[in-house]
């Protein structure tokens, strides 16, 4: 009997401590959360600048809540492409990939945001030259070379780098199909 | 048993129980994250919250954890406190964060903060509890900075500290230091410093 009400003791306050700690977490988790959406926010408006060079303001195109690509203007305001983001299953993890096309449908620049594909493999998707090789490639030729197309795979992580490509085709198609 | 002072008991935190020399503890971290002055004090800062925060909670609640289960105890404790930190430097301070990556979560199985609440807290009252856990805290971020300085350096040849250009020597960078090889190098070297030094106080005495 003593023994028992020694476990149970033990135990209340296991998980008593438990319910504290998530709550005291719970309460930073909430604060910290906002600041890092304004955070994100900013490095978001940092790679539309950087997928678009020469755009000064980004006009968003929503669907509902939702922001479907952003027209990009030049200082005279007029269209000079379409800025967007997308979520697109990699290999082992979401890749959040920014893409810019002019107005022709041609790549101008992309930029992998967040990921979390095998290190050395996947991870790669990162490195310079793979986002290079997107920049001044039409809407067709956006396939890897074995299949004719103009982007050169990573070694290893073929599939990585077709959802890169799977990503701006996706979002070149739907611009397409909007501004048409 | 000597009488407990708050400057001796700070002091041995540094010297003597000086968590990476004395105690050779949390070695990883220190390999893993000292390529850069600000990296080193990242961490330590981050790991001072944690034993702090863990020292004090530990030490104020030592009669009501039950022996049995004062490990779990422990570990969430010292949990809370990183996730605390870890979602602290993700949203204020990202590009440190993303410096330091697994090392902030890892923070958890830390051997200097569980040893601590172990062998200190739970058997110390708050007060002394606290010095210890700024005694061990400023033992390792002396340590990790003196690491930091030294691969920072011969690296790049400079030091850069949150943006401001503090010095710069003229040498050709050897770029090894950044990598992990220079860890090694560095804290192998300083630790034969460390106890050549102790040996021959030894031999004096």
């Amino acid at each position: 009997m003593k023994l028992a009400k020694e476990y149970l003791n033990a135990l209340a306050k296991l998980v008593l401590l438990s319910v504290i700690a998530a709550a005291v977490l719970g309460a930073v988790y909430i604060p910290t959360q906002v600041q890092l959406k304004i955070y994100q926010e900013e490095q978001r408006q940092l790679a539309l600048r950087e997928v678009m060079p020469g755009a000064v303001s980004f006009d968003q195109v929503l669907s509902g809540e939702e922001t479907l690509y952003y027209r990009a203007l030049d200082v005279n305001n007029s269209l000079i492409g379409y800025c967007f983001f997308r979520d697109q299953s990699g290999s082992q993890s979401v890749i959040t990939v920014a893409g810019g096309i002019d107005t022709n449908y041609t790549v101008t620049g992309i930029k992998i945001m967040t990921h979390a594909e095998t290190p050395g493999l996947g991870a790669k998707i990162v490195e310079p030259w793979f986002g290079e090789q997107f920049k001044g490639v039409e809407g067709s030729k956006l396939m890897l070379s074995k299949k004719g197309g103009a982007i050169d795979a990573i070694t290893g992580a073929t599939i990585s780098s077709q959802a890169v490509i799977d990503a701006i085709q996706y979002k070149v198609d739907e611009i397409q199909e909007k501004e048409k | 048993m000597a009488e407990m002072t708050i400057k001796g008991e700070y002091i041995r935190g540094i010297i003597k129980e000086n968590p990476i020399f004395a105690l050779v503890l949390g070695l990883c971290p220190t390999l893993a994250v000292t390529t850069s002055v600000e990296n080193a004090l990242g961490m330590s800062g981050a790991a001072l919250f944690v034993l702090l925060g863990s020292n004090i909670m530990v030490s104020a609640l030592r009669k009501q954890i039950p022996p049995i289960t004062r490990l779990p105890m422990f570990i969430i404790i010292i949990c809370t406190f990183v996730t605390i930190i870890d979602m602290v430097m993700e949203a204020y301070t990202p590009p440190l964060y993303k410096a330091l990556g697994i090392f902030i979560p890892l923070i958890v199985v830390n051997c200097i903060i569980i040893g601590r609440a172990e062998a200190y807290a739970n058997r110390n009252t708050v007060k002394f509890s606290i010095v210890d856990a700024f005694g061990i805290g400023t033992g390792f971020l002396l340590v990790l900075v003196l690491i930091g300085i030294i691969r920072e350096l011969l690296g790049t040849g400079m030091i850069v500290l949150f943006g401001y250009h503090l010095i710069s020597i003229p040498i050709n960078p050897a770029t090894f230091m950044i990598l992990p090889g220079g860890a090694f190098m560095t804290i192998g070297v300083l630790m034969a410093l460390v106890n050549y030094g102790r040996i021959r106080k030894l031999r004096e005495v």
